[in-house]
């Protein structure tokens, strides 16, 4: 009776630890989703705008798409993989303008694209294949993943 | 007092529209609504009447050309009036601002509204004229868009503001109806905007033109990847994706 007293202490201290480790990733992904929303999409510095993106996945593969309007050709477009990560640069074929930007209303120009995807799992750099239609940038990146198919009796 | 009683809809210029049409564009599945919005408000030159003000909306202002403008307005010409936001609606917000903005709508004792929406369409890269989805919420409205030839969505989930639109339309016993584009989930859609348009002009028997809207769309597809990116997180937070599921209901 006591030992069971003592390990149902034991799950419910668990129980709150998880709880608490659950609180603790939301309150980080929250910060994390609000730095990253309230960071306009451009490096005035750098003159490069940051794409929009959209990262899925299933079981075998990572799918990134990216628009990218004002990319003409796919030789424009540099692509590089990391370990878990992607990195895109593509120039535009003419300079973006935005004509009064921000508090200080100055004219700013940008030329180039330039996106780090952080990918969710580690891929299999081999079989990496992309894509770009009208406009839109598609990376098809199969996961590093051991599959054993198994025979049902 | 409730969130209704918060939500104001003030009338800048006295709105004595005669039976209306009101179009509703809001930011949505790939822009389409507001996108659409901003191009028939330049192109046949509608005027601000009204703006919606609330302490429950976040304190902002726009400013253009030198004057400031609230984030939901009402926009007019002769008997069509139009309602654009350029923020995402806050899902909290949502239910009590769309009963607003139908209780005054109510008041116009409009003929038609009609939301003007992009449908999230996986295979968009492959289509280079989306097409047109209606759904409407009597046979009123079947009947004012019959002569579109539209499709109706016939099974589904819809997520959003225009569903709850669709809703309080029906409660009130006002015709309405929402036209969906094939669109891109995640990034502007100018083509699909401009397929919207194209149907709006049959419904009102006018010619809007689209040529400027197309010519202009890799702009379009910059300038408004801020708002796409922060339309796109409210709405994954209203559960937006499960506008891809099957519902259980009649299977």
């Amino acid at each position: 009776m006591a030992e069971k007293k003592r390990r149902s202490h034991w799950e419910e201290f668990e129980e709150m630890f998880d709880e608490m480790q659950r609180r603790f990733d939301r309150m980080f992904e929250q910060a994390f989703d609000d730095f990253h929303i309230n960071r306009p999409l451009m490096d005035v510095e750098q003159c490069t705008l940051e794409p929009l993106a959209d990262v899925r996945e299933d079981v075998v593969e990572i799918i990134v798409t990216i628009d990218l309007p004002f990319v003409d050709k796919k030789e424009d477009i540099n692509l590089e993989l990391f370990e878990k990560s992607l990195e895109i640069r593509a120039k535009t074929r003419k300079p973006i303008c935005f004509e009064r930007w921000g508090t200080s209303q100055r004219k700013i120009h940008f030329n180039e694209f330039r996106k780090t995807v952080n990918l969710p799992k580690e891929v299999d750099s081999k079989d990496v294949k992309a894509t770009f239609k009208k406009g839109v940038l598609k990376v098809r990146l199969p996961k590093k993943v051991k599959r054993t198919k198994i025979r049902i009796k | 007092m409730s969130f209704t009683e918060k939500i104001e809809v003030i009338e800048s210029v006295p709105v004595e529209s005669n039976n209306p049409i009101i179009l509703i564009g809001l930011p949505d599945v790939g822009l389409v609504g507001i996108v659409s919005a901003m191009h028939l408000i330049n192109t046949l030159e509608m005027k601000e009447v009204a703006y919606v003000e609330s302490d429950l909306m976040p304190p902002m202002i726009f400013i253009h050309k030198g004057d400031i403008f609230e984030p939901i307005r009402i926009y007019s010409k002769d008997d069509l009036l139009l309602i654009t936001s350029e923020i995402p609606i806050p899902t909290g917000l949502v239910k009590p601002l769309i009963r607003s903005l139908i209780l005054w709508a109510k008041q116009k004792n409009p003929r038609l509204i009609v939301t003007l929406g992009g449908i999230p369409t996986p295979n968009r890269g492959e289509i280079d004229k989306p097409e047109c989805y209606s759904l409407a919420t009597d046979e009123e409205a079947k009947k004012q868009i019959e002569k579109l030839a539209l499709q109706s969505l016939m099974e589904g989930i819809m997520v959003g503001p225009y569903p709850v639109v669709l809703r309080e339309a029906q409660k009130h016993n006002l015709p309405a109806v929402a036209l969906l584009a094939q669109a891109f989930s995640k990034y502007p859609d100018p083509g699909a905007a401009a397929s919207i348009i194209e149907v709006i002009g049959d419904l009102l028997n006018m010619d809007v033109n689209v040529d400027e809207l197309l010519k202009s769309a890799e702009e379009i597809r910059v300038k408004t990847r801020d708002l796409m990116r922060r339309t796109d997180r409210t709405m994954q937070q209203m559960g937006k994706t499960q506008e891809l599921e099957i519902p259980a209901m009649y299977t």
